[in-house]
């Protein structure tokens, strides 16, 4: 591609600097040999990958969406359906539709099915990121719901595809800690690469400034469907782990809740950077457990108040508090790689700016 | 990006009009840009400069007329194929990308001209260079002061490698001796990038400095067109700036 070595220094600093934090982190999770803690890292670290996902794109771009976990959704539908065993396969789809009957007669490994979930995702991202991406603003929020809408009554109503309302069972549990680590450092390593690059760029330029980025050739539908599409895709990666994860869901483990949690994860984490995407992923989730255990065991001392909803509520509320006081969230919207570089040379007071 | 082999030689409007409900912003304006040379777009407050500008860059649409790129009809095209084609502007309040850095600001230009990674940085540090701006280059651009930052702007858009530049009053907020080196750099750039140049411009002392030709206008109509000679002397400018009690 032609980058320049810089470049290339930058992009491993930022993906190192994001991602062996993560490894040590789960290491030391592990160490422990905590059950219940092992779970709690892996499902932060698969949460993480979707977020990452929906930073590629409205991080990057400054247009909210609320539709990537529907395409982890669609990812994770995909994949069981791809991978549980051939066997099982009659007797929990009895009534697949003709064009899909093929379905039945063949089951591929894991990582396969992850990965051609992984493009099937891409692909339909693609085509509805045609229309979807010319909306901005509060239109591109409402598409981008109606869109989780469309994704979760088709999942609930087509039964003979996705089971309908019951669970779906039979998909192969194979996702583990170390494969969550393996996915979110892919991630992280190709986000960061795309706002490295060239398109990356791009798209950020016409975040920035619209008008500016059209004067010098900038194509702003094109460039947010390219994000769009890979933003999808890597939620799509997310959404496939955690089914092989959880191997059991249904449409409400996909639903309203768990878009709320990853858009308010990147709200307070900071919109506009990767970094924010990470931060704000181990923050929430903090708290969250944090939250929890007030809300099934009570707060310490007092421990037969129970607060049941409390996670959401406050988590609600320092989303509002973030947008308010600090609207580019804990990180400013900064990659970590800045506040290193910032520290190197201390920066004088400069000439006010426009 | 776009095959630019063929560089077209003149930017012309043809009896461009834009109205904005009921009124004559731009009314009937022909005016002709050739490579190589310099034309300063000048008139009084609310004369319809910026809205002509606008029209021929696509921001803003045409209610009637033509706007020709050598032989190329470009009217109704998009602001972004409109700078693809090699006709590319810049703004009054700079729209520079303040949250990046001054060189990755010029490399977004650059890429215009399909000019990518080492190929990209390379020409983007000349065009800073050739802006005077080179010192900057790592600094964030919402950092850098007024001065510099329209000259990030500028070098942006010669990044793309235009065969039509046109500036929108790139000295405004500027003191005597930014203005007056922005007038030799505006100078230096044509000389080395062979671009028209379209300029908009309140700043008499750059008009008269640099343009070659210069079109007046008032009230969205043309009052005078000329060498800057011609202009200095010219009754009806005379009375479009100052009024009668002045001539």
């Amino acid at each position: 591609m032609g980058q320049s070595v810089a470049t290339w220094r930058r992009w491993a600093w930022l993906t190192g600097l994001l991602v062996i934090p993560l490894i040590i982190l789960a290491v030391l999770v592990y160490l422990t040999g905590d059950i219940s803690w092992i779970q709690r890292a892996s499902s932060a670290l698969i949460l993480m990958i979707i977020v990452v996902g929906l930073h590629t794109f409205s991080g990057n771009s400054g247009v909210i969406s609320f539709a990537s976990v529907a395409f982890a959704m669609i990812a994770a539908y995909t994949s069981a359906l791809l991978t549980i065993p051939v066997e099982q396969k009659p007797s929990l789809f009895p009534d697949l539709p003709f064009f899909l009957e093929w379905l039945a007669s063949f089951s591929v490994p894991v990582p396969l099915g992850i990965l051609m979930a992984v493009a099937f995702t891409g692909l339909i991202a693609f085509i509805v990121g045609i229309p979807l991406v010319r909306l901005s603003g509060l239109a591109a929020g409402i598409g981008t719901l109606a869109f989780l809408v469309v994704v979760t009554v088709i999942v609930t109503k087509w039964k003979a595809v996705t089971r309908g309302e019951s669970t779906m069972v039979g998909v192969p549990k194979e996702t583990t800690l170390w494969w969550a680590v393996v996915g979110i450092a892919i991630a992280i390593a190709i986000a960061a690469l795309y706002q490295m690059t060239r398109r990356g760029r791009r798209l950020i330029a016409s975040r920035e400034d619209d008008k500016a980025a059209m004067s010098i050739g900038i194509s702003i539908p094109i460039e947010r469907l390219w994000g769009w599409t890979l933003g999808c895709a890597i939620a799509g990666l997310g959404g496939a782990l955690y089914g092989h994860y959880i191997a059991t869901f249904s449409a409400t483990t996909f639903g309203f809740a768990l878009t709320f949690f990853t858009v308010a994860m990147l709200v307070i984490g900071g919109l506009g950077s990767l970094t924010g995407a990470v931060v704000g992923v181990l923050v929430v989730q903090i708290l969250a457990e944090f939250l929890r255990t007030i809300e099934t065991q009570g707060l310490g001392p007092i421990p037969m108040l129970e607060f049941p909803g409390i996670t959401e509520m406050v988590l609600a509320l320092i989303m509002l508090l973030v947008l308010i006081l600090r609207p580019a969230g804990i990180t400013g919207g900064r990659e970590i790689t800045t506040w290193f570089r910032r520290r190197k040379s201390a920066p004088a007071a400069r000439g006010a700016s426009t | 990006m776009m095959d630019r082999s063929s560089r077209a030689e003149t930017l012309t409007t043809d009896g461009v009009c834009v109205y904005f409900e009921g009124v004559k912003a731009v009314d009937d304006i022909s005016l002709s840009v050739q490579r190589n040379r310099i034309h300063g777009l000048i008139g009084p407050n609310g004369a319809g400069k910026s809205t002509l500008f606008n029209a021929v860059s696509g921001f803003v649409p045409l209610t009637a007329g033509r706007v020709s790129l050598g032989d190329a009809d470009i009217s109704g095209w998009s602001p972004t194929r409109i700078s693809q084609h090699g006709v590319v502007r810049t703004f009054q309040d700079t729209r520079i990308f303040k949250a990046l850095t001054v060189l990755e600001n010029v490399e977004l230009g650059a890429m215009d001209a399909g000019l990518h990674g080492n190929v990209g940085r390379a020409a983007s540090l000349q065009v800073l260079e050739l802006l005077r701006i080179d010192h900057l280059a790592d600094e964030i651009a919402g950092n850098v002061a007024l001065g510099d930052g329209r000259r990030v702007g500028i070098a942006r858009a010669v990044a793309t490698q235009p065969d039509f530049l046109m500036m929108d009053e790139p000295a405004a907020g500027l003191d005597e001796k930014e203005t007056s080196e922005l007038a030799d750099s505006i100078k230096e750039i044509r000389d080395e990038r062979q671009c028209g140049v379209l300029l908009v411009e309140h700043d008499m002392s750059v008009i008269f400095k640099i343009c070659e030709e210069i079109h007046v206008m008032d009230s969205g109509r043309t009052i005078a067109v000329g060498t800057p000679d011609e202009i200095r002397t010219n009754a009806a400018v005379i009375e479009a700036y100052f009024g009668s009690g002045h001539s």
